[in-house]
């Protein structure tokens, strides 16, 4: 199945979902990971090879490990509380309530806190082995992943990813709708960072022609703002600007 | 002495001689025949050793590159494969014990003892030497061991025996870095060293030698048997009745008949004359008497 910028997977408790990209990066998300496709280029136009972010991919929660090569174009992996940005090597991201771990498995990657806005901090450069680890809001490093990150690491994230798009390259598998995205299944994308929920009112006005809908997200409004705009449009309508004055009495009184 | 105790004699003390120095050569061929055989063993479980651990170090190691960057797998290393291989084989041959001595292991359980340090220091001294063979005293009696030099021969083996820096991590995390360290390419670092009990040698060869020398004495009990078979009914039997019958003829007896004469043999020939003799003694008693 192709995917397309803006695309959010969700795998299930025990799925394994696995993307190629043409330019040859390959990502595998593990069980319960929520991942968005917040930019995607095929095409790199300039830039040094490797350097160039051409993907950038955001880890709602779970597991993500990409590899990516020298010619593939750097691909950017962003969690909520730390982000890797690897033009060649392998990395491994693991985003859960209380913060994140990235841990570089080989090559070499820039690794940076994010912030509560979504907004990327200065990141600094990661060689292969080195483990960081972001949790309530400290950044540490280390030479080797603890523990915890190696027990809850899916098994499968300890082999190199195989490819498999030779054999689907040919297929062409269009996904189907099987219901209209409800409240619940959207909710955690509201909340996330606002930088990466840009266009999200957009996208989803529609919905709010379902009451229920309407009503679940008014409810929380106050955590996604934005929203208020589309569902209270009289607060947030601007008066039309006075014309300039003929004379110097206007007939019309000041705001 | 009658004639069948002179033979038996003559035949229970050739067959005595016999027995002892077979018995004296065939045990001493039988011991170094097991001795051999064990030997040969020895090395064939040595060099199925060595292919499994090519086979570990060219297409379990790669496989695993990965993993290692997680957690340390000893199942990609060439001697942990090895070993394990033997503990399977160990099963059929309980007999049979295999190590791995080396002088600076990562792993402290294959670190050579006082004596098997004295071997790899004997493989390093002389370096055309390939094979040792020699025996020792255990607590358990004495051992039979062949002993062959390990090499650094791949550049490979020097990714985890070089530098701690250079080292995985994950090995470090396992082992520490105080040991394992320091190897050369081309150094003889390890020997292979397979442990047999010499009563094991002993042992399969009284098993062959006991059904030998058994097997022996019953060919020449039957042999002892069928001669005095023979004795008796072709020599021993016709010379009494003859004797008999000679001894009717000297008491003046001369209606005593004839001897049956059956077959070629000597002894026919022995009855022919005897009845040709009596014949003519007849006749001439009869002439004496007219």
């Amino acid at each position: 199945m192709r995917l397309r910028q803006g695309d959010i997977l969700e795998s299930s408790d025990k799925g394994f979902v696995q993307l190629e990209f043409t330019s040859g990066g390959v990502v595998a998300l593990g069980p319960a990971s929520r991942l968005y496709v917040f930019r995607q280029s095929a095409n790199r136009s300039g830039g040094k090879a490797g350097s160039e972010v051409t993907t950038e991919l955001i880890l709602l929660s779970g597991w993500l490990k990409g590899e990516s090569s020298a010619n593939a174009g750097a691909y950017r992996y962003e969690s909520p509380m730390l982000a890797a940005t690897s033009g060649n090597g392998t990395v491994v991201v693991h985003a859960y309530d209380s913060g994140s771990d990235i841990f570089v498995e080989s090559g070499s990657a820039a690794i940076g806190e994010v912030s509560p806005d979504g907004s990327s901090r200065q990141s600094s450069p990661a060689k292969a082995g080195q483990f960081f680890s972001r949790r309530s809001g400290r950044l540490t490093s280390a030479s080797r992943p603890d523990a915890t990150f190696l027990d809850a690491m899916p098994r499968p994230f300890r082999d190199t990813l195989p490819a498999r798009l030779a054999q689907f390259a040919s297929k062409s598998v269009e996904p189907k709708i099987d219901h209209p995205v409800t409240y619940a299944e959207l909710q955690p994308w509201l909340k996330m960072p606002p930088a990466w929920r840009r266009g999200f009112v957009d996208r989803f006005e529609p919905r709010l022609k379902d009451p229920e809908f309407r009503k679940q997200l008014e409810a929380h409004v106050a955590e996604y703002p934005e929203w208020d705009a589309v569902l209270h449009p009289e607060k947030h309508r601007t008066e039309t600007p006075p014309a300039p004055a003929t004379s110097s009495e206007s007939p019309l009184p000041k705001v | 002495m009658k004639l069948l105790v002179k033979f038996n004699l003559v035949l229970f003390l050739v067959f005595a001689v016999g027995l002892v120095t077979t018995g004296l050569v065939c045990s001493r061929l039988l011991q170094q025949n097991a001795k051999a055989e064990i030997m040969e063993n020895a090395r064939i479980m040595m060099e199925a050793a060595i292919a499994v651990r090519t086979y570990t170090a060219t297409e379990i190691k790669p496989l695993l590159e990965t993993q290692m960057k997680y957690s340390f797998l000893p199942q990609s290393v060439p001697a942990y494969s090895a070993n394990a291989y033997f503990s399977q084989l160990q099963k059929k041959f309980p007999d049979y014990s295999y190590r791995e001595a080396t002088l600076n292991p990562t792993n402290p359980v294959n670190r050579a003892t006082d004596w098997e340090s004295d071997i790899i220091e004997d493989f390093r001294k002389s370096h055309d030497r390939t094979e040792l063979v020699g025996e020792r005293e255990t607590p358990n009696g004495r051992t039979l061991y062949m002993a062959r030099p390990m090499k650094v021969s791949s550049p490979a083996c020097l990714t985890c025996h070089d530098t701690v820096e250079g080292a995985p991590k994950t090995m470090l995390e396992r082992y520490g870095g105080a040991n394992g360290f320091g190897w050369k390419l081309n150094d003889i670092v390890t020997a292979q060293i397979v442990s047999v009990p010499t009563q094991l040698a002993a042992k399969r060869a009284k098993g062959v030698f006991v059904t030998f020398m058994i097997s022996l004495a019953a060919v020449f009990a039957l042999l002892v048997i069928a001669i005095n078979a023979l004795l008796i009914f072709f020599v021993i039997r016709p010379v009494n009745r003859l004797s008999t019958m000679a001894a009717n003829v000297s008491l003046g007896n001369s209606d005593i008949g004839e001897f049956p004469v059956e077959g070629k043999d000597e002894i026919a020939e022995l009855s022919q004359s005897f009845n040709r003799m009596g014949r003519s003694l007849v006749e001439a008693m009869k002439m004496l008497r007219a």
